[in-house]
């Protein structure tokens, strides 16, 4: 085990059962969420995610930033696992060659 | 053992189960290629393949393990990390709040052993189920439930044990799977409501806030560019939203489900 791993992974996996398991008991009190919570809640994901990739494009060369503008547009047709897979391959040849 | 603890079986539970596990197989075979994706870019980051699959044992819980790994990997603070997997996560809120009528019925010890499968193909199961008027069925939840966890912890194993084998990660380009991976997820999303503006706000900002140490602004830096960018990308989002009604928790989590993040969306479809 890699040292201080556990630890995480034990709080991640509590609060992953916690919001699976939290919608049945807040729901008791709620019926109804306000718009204004909602349209926060339906942004969450994208919000955080995009914090998660934005750095990596600008971060590396010419390269990197190119084979996620290749991914932004294959992710458009394709499902991730296609995309991971084409721009990897993209960019393990870029790195080769150029 | 698992699904005597949870309910009597008898004949018809036992159709029932066979039901969920032979629906969830086209999306196991989806998942498989991502699960061994987590194994093989976990031992990547530095971890053991121990550590992978104890991770997948324990969270189930494909993208936020992702991100959590990612994090870990660039020593982010651990509330930062917690912060992150419970924002990737929070749809399962709607999930559970949506299915509520339906676990109410159950005894405790039945809620307790299903609520950690809920995951974004068995949500879409049941309410397909549920919608067909055929009712909530604890047998076929598990069925689907316990197959789709099964897949995913040996897929990971096997991606990490495959991971291990791979002496320089950044020729196979291992290195910028994850940033292109969460790039496909947010990509997936577009169809949201004020989506443009949502990712570039926190893409701006996020970048922002992630080379301010260079302009001099020290106290800013990871992890801020996490929690300030998913901020200002929320913020812009309410911001731009015009005024409406209260909503129903079961169409938010409707809203939620056929383009959830873990696993990729043209999987839940089927």
């Amino acid at each position: 085990m890699t040292e201080g791993f556990l630890p995480l992974v034990l709080a991640c996996a509590a609060l992953t059962v916690l919001t699976r398991a939290g919608g049945y008991l807040l729901l008791s009190r709620v019926r109804t969420i306000p718009p204004r919570v909602n349209v926060a809640l339906e942004a969450v994901p994208a919000a955080v995610l995009t914090t998660l990739f934005a750095p990596a494009v600008l971060s590396g060369s010419w390269r990197e930033a190119a084979a996620m503008a290749l991914a932004a547009l294959l992710a458009l047709r394709f499902g991730p696992t296609a995309t991971i897979l084409a721009c990897a391959a993209v960019l393990t040849a870029l790195r080769t060659w150029s | 053992m698992y699904l005597a603890a949870v309910q009597a079986p008898s004949r018809q539970s036992a159709g029932s189960f066979r039901e969920g596990a032979v629906a969830s197989v086209p999306v196991a075979i989806a998942v498989m290629p991502v699960a061994m994706l987590f194994g093989a870019v976990a031992v990547n980051a530095g971890l053991t393949a121990l550590d992978a699959t104890l991770m997948s044992a324990l969270m189930f819980a494909g993208a936020s393990q992702f991100v959590a790994i990612d994090l870990f990997g660039q020593a982010i603070p651990a509330w930062s990390i917690l912060l992150s997997v419970l924002a990737v996560n929070f749809r399962h809120v709607l999930y559970s709040a949506a299915l509520t009528p339906a676990f109410r019925p159950l005894r405790r010890a039945t809620k307790a052993g299903l609520f950690p499968l809920l995951i974004d193909p068995v949500f879409a199961f049941m309410e397909k189920r549920l919608a067909e008027g055929r009712g909530f069925c604890p047998a076929a939840y598990l069925g689907m439930g316990l197959v789709l966890y099964a897949n995913w912890v040996l897929g990971s194993a096997a991606g990490a044990v495959f991971g291990q084998f791979v002496a320089d990660p950044e020729a196979l380009s291992l290195d910028m799977i994850l940033p292109i991976y969460f790039l496909t997820l947010v990509v997936s999303f577009r169809a949201r409501a004020n989506w443009g503006i949502v990712v570039a706000a926190s893409g701006t900002l996020s970048v922002a806030v992630y080379h301010a140490p260079a302009l001099g602004l020290t106290f800013l830096g990871p992890p801020w560019h996490i929690t300030i960018g998913a901020a200002g990308g929320i913020l812009a989002a309410v911001l731009a939203a015009a005024r409406g009604r209260p909503v129903p928790v079961d169409e938010a989590a409707q809203e939620e489900t056929f383009e959830a993040a873990a696993p990729p969306r043209e999987e839940v479809r089927r």
